[in-house]
């Protein structure tokens, strides 16, 4: 399996992108997410701290003996219990600490508590307060009785103004931040492993169909091409490729059906021919004494090399006409002198067997085709003729010119021919009777008449009519 | 012995007949299957030479209907099929031998001698009667270590007399079993043929290794 590997493969690159695509927008979410709540708390917690220091700011008051802070504890009982979590100082514009809260436990805050325009926040590390925040404000303290709206901005008075130091510890805050950081990074790491899970799950079932194909496509024997694939659930995608897989699977069969049958046939038709040349020249030569013998023995032998060239010529004529190698050279054929030619090659055959010849072709009709090619045509489909008609009978030829075509028809009685058989006179090797030894007619006539016409366009056509055959062929007109 | 050869090449036919005849063997021919079906189930012959694509009745059908009536002649497949599930299926269906063709005469010659000897359940093709030893598949005599020339019939008439010895075999039987075709042989053909035999196997003075059993036939005691 190290060239699955190799290769791009969809699993991966499905898993790759849902996973890229996912997870950006995740964690672009959840960084948002993040930031917007740890924000929103952050001021929340600094909003709380400005009311806090505004209400002790409130409460810090100008009498007449000076400035004091109308502090009551019972309302902020936070202020009041020993390392508590809030605590103040307060600092007058001289210099002087006006008031510390008892949550200090007299413990100075380590934070400068000069004048300072705006307010600021600062995180600190306090020996007995831990972590925490301090708001540095200053402010006017107001007269009392004055007028609330009236009030001026400390700036305008630096001299007077006194500075408020606040602080909160950050602990109980900090946790919630850092739970509310798990939460949302956990959900996160969660969402992602649930997303691959879920891809991995999807992609597995989703492609199980593929990967039955591939098994049974690997299952396939080539020495048994009638299996065919198989979807266990019919995937609409799929099933036209399965559909050509199959059509492609017959398709193969066929041909390495039709090459088996040939190859068989083609060492059977050698093998006869070879048998009797063997056995006459074993025979032979254990007598040579046997003039008669030998002669006798000789002629089969030229006779039998006689049928061997027959049939070498045609399977190689078959061959160059399957392998594309066989040319054809276009010139004007006399068909009625084609047609005498070949009768006169069979004729001592057809006397012999009482068959007759009615030739009804005109003084003339030429086509254009290939010489030498239509030549065995004719000849081939008159030897099929003689051969097979029954004993005194009749074969009539003849030929018609239309506009379309050009058609010369050969005709002779079959009495033991079929509907079934028409299409299978064209195959190699094919015979009517499975007896094949002997003769001069291999099965290969017809087989070449089909090569070399479909090589020069001619159509040829086989109908039964009442027990008579007729071939015919429709030569192009150009 | 005589044998069936039912093949439709009238030019291995030709051969084979020569060939056969030449070696001592009485044969039969037939070109189809239907006849050759009949041929075999008309007469009980040593070794049926088959071929199996045949006209009429192919070589395989003719077997099973052959030995489908229960008769056990031995069959022998000439056949270009050369397929192992072809010498399968032949050899299933009740076939002796299988030989392929093209085909050595003289493997032909000795298989079928081999079926012969089989019919006749003997495995060691030497048989020694008194002075003389006969080997059958060499188809040779000889007397005293020296080999002794006989003429085809000749061989094939001791041959046969040796398959049944001790008992008597009629003149019938083996103008059957030496010549081809039926009765176009007289009787007398025999008594030459056993005549002949005993002056070459035989001093005078012996007693004869071939007797007579007047108004039967012949007998190897």
């Amino acid at each position: 399996m190290t060239s699955a590997k190799l290769q791009p493969s969809i699993r991966a690159a499905l898993t790759q992108v849902l996973l890229l695509g996912a997870g950006v927008f995740i964690i672009a979410v959840a960084l948002l997410l993040d930031t917007a709540i740890k924000g929103f708390l952050r001021d929340r917690f600094d909003g709380d701290m400005r009311n806090r220091a505004q209400t002790l700011i409130t409460l810090t008051k100008v009498y007449e003996e000076g400035i004091e802070l109308d502090f009551a504890g019972e309302f902020m009982p936070e202020f009041e219990t020993l390392g508590g979590p809030e605590f103040f100082e307060i600092w007058l514009a001289d210099g002087s600490l006006l008031e510390r809260s008892e949550s200090l436990m007299g413990h100075p805050l380590p934070v400068g508590h000069e004048f300072t325009a705006t307010p600021t926040f600062q995180n600190i590390e306090h020996d007995y307060a831990d972590a925490c925040r301090v708001l540095r404000i200053s402010f006017l303290p107001q007269m009392e009785d004055a007028d609330i709206e009236g009030e001026l901005s400390p700036a305008d008075d630096p001299e007077r103004a006194a500075t408020l130091l606040l602080g909160r510890k950050r602990q109980d805050f900090d946790r919630l931040l850092l739970t509310i950081d798990a939460l949302i990074w956990g959900a996160l790491g969660a969402l992602l492993l649930l997303i691959v899970g879920l891809v991995r799950v999807a992609l597995r079932r989703g492609l199980r169909p593929l990967d039955d194909i591939r098994r049974q496509v690997r299952g396939i024997d080539p020495a048994a091409l009638d299996t065919r694939i198989r979807l266990k659930k019919p995937v609409s995608e799929l099933v036209p490729v399965v559909g050509q897989l199959n059509g492609l699977l017959s398709r193969l069969e066929e041909a390495v059906a039709r090459e088996r049958r040939f190859t068989s046939d083609v060492a059977h038709e050698l093998r006869t021919p070879l048998a009797e040349l063997r056995s006459l020249a074993e025979v032979g030569v254990k007598d040579p004494g046997d003039q008669a013998m030998i002669v006798a023995f000789f002629n089969d032998v030229r006779e039998v090399a006689l049928e061997m060239q027959h049939l070498v010529g045609n399977l190689l004529d078959l061959t160059r006409c399957d392998s594309g190698a066989q040319t054809t050279a276009l010139e004007t054929v006399e068909l009625t002198a084609v047609v005498a030619k070949a009768w006169r090659r069979v004729e001592t055959v057809a006397q012999r067997r009482g068959v007759a010849f009615d030739n009804l072709l005109p003084a003339t009709f030429p086509v254009e085709s290939d010489q030498l090619m239509v030549e065995q045509i004719v000849q081939n489909l008159l030897s099929n003729a003689v051969t097979y008609s029954p004993e005194q009978s009749e074969i009539v030829i003849e030929g018609v010119r239309s506009a379309a075509a050009v058609r010369l028809t050969v005709g002779n009685p079959a009495p033991g021919l079929t509907e079934a058989d028409l299409p299978r006179m064209f195959e190699r090797f094919w015979r009517k009777d499975v007896a094949r030894t002997g003769g001069k007619n291999a099965g290969l006539g017809l087989a070449l008449v089909a090569s070399f016409a479909e090589l020069l366009h001619i159509k040829v056509e086989t109908r039964l009519d009442r027990g008579r055959l007729f071939f015919s062929l429709y030569f192009p007109v150009s | 012995m005589k044998l069936l050869l039912i093949e439709d090449s009238a030019r291995l036919q030709r051969s084979l007949k020569k060939g056969l005849e030449k070696e001592g063997f009485a044969l039969d021919i037939a070109g189809d299957g239907k006849e050759g079906y009949a041929f075999a189930a008309a007469y009980d012959y040593d070794v049926i030479i088959l071929d199996l694509m045949l006209p009429g009745m192919d070589g395989l059908s003719l077997l099973k209907k052959l030995r489908a009536s229960g008769a056990k002649t031995h069959v022998l497949i000439l056949s270009a099929k050369d397929q192992v599930q072809d010498r399968i299926q032949g050899l299933e269906l009740g076939a002796d031998d299988y030989l392929i063709k093209p085909f050595d005469f003289n493997e032909l010659l000795a298989r079928v001698r081999a079926l012969v000897r089989r019919r006749y359940q003997k495995k060691d093709p030497t048989i020694q009667v008194g002075p003389v030893k006969v080997n059958t598949a060499l188809g040779k005599v000889y007397r005293d270590g020296r080999e002794i020339s006989l003429s085809p019939k000749e061989f094939t008439l001791l041959e046969y007399l040796l398959a049944r010895r001790g008992r008597v075999v009629a003149r019938e039987a083996l103008i059957e079993h030496l010549y081809s075709g039926y009765g176009d042989v007289g009787s007398n053909v025999i008594d030459v043929v056993v005549c002949n035999l005993r002056k070459k196997i035989q001093n005078k003075k012996e007693p004869n290794l071939i007797q007579t059993r007047r108004g039967f036939g012949y007998l190897i005691p």
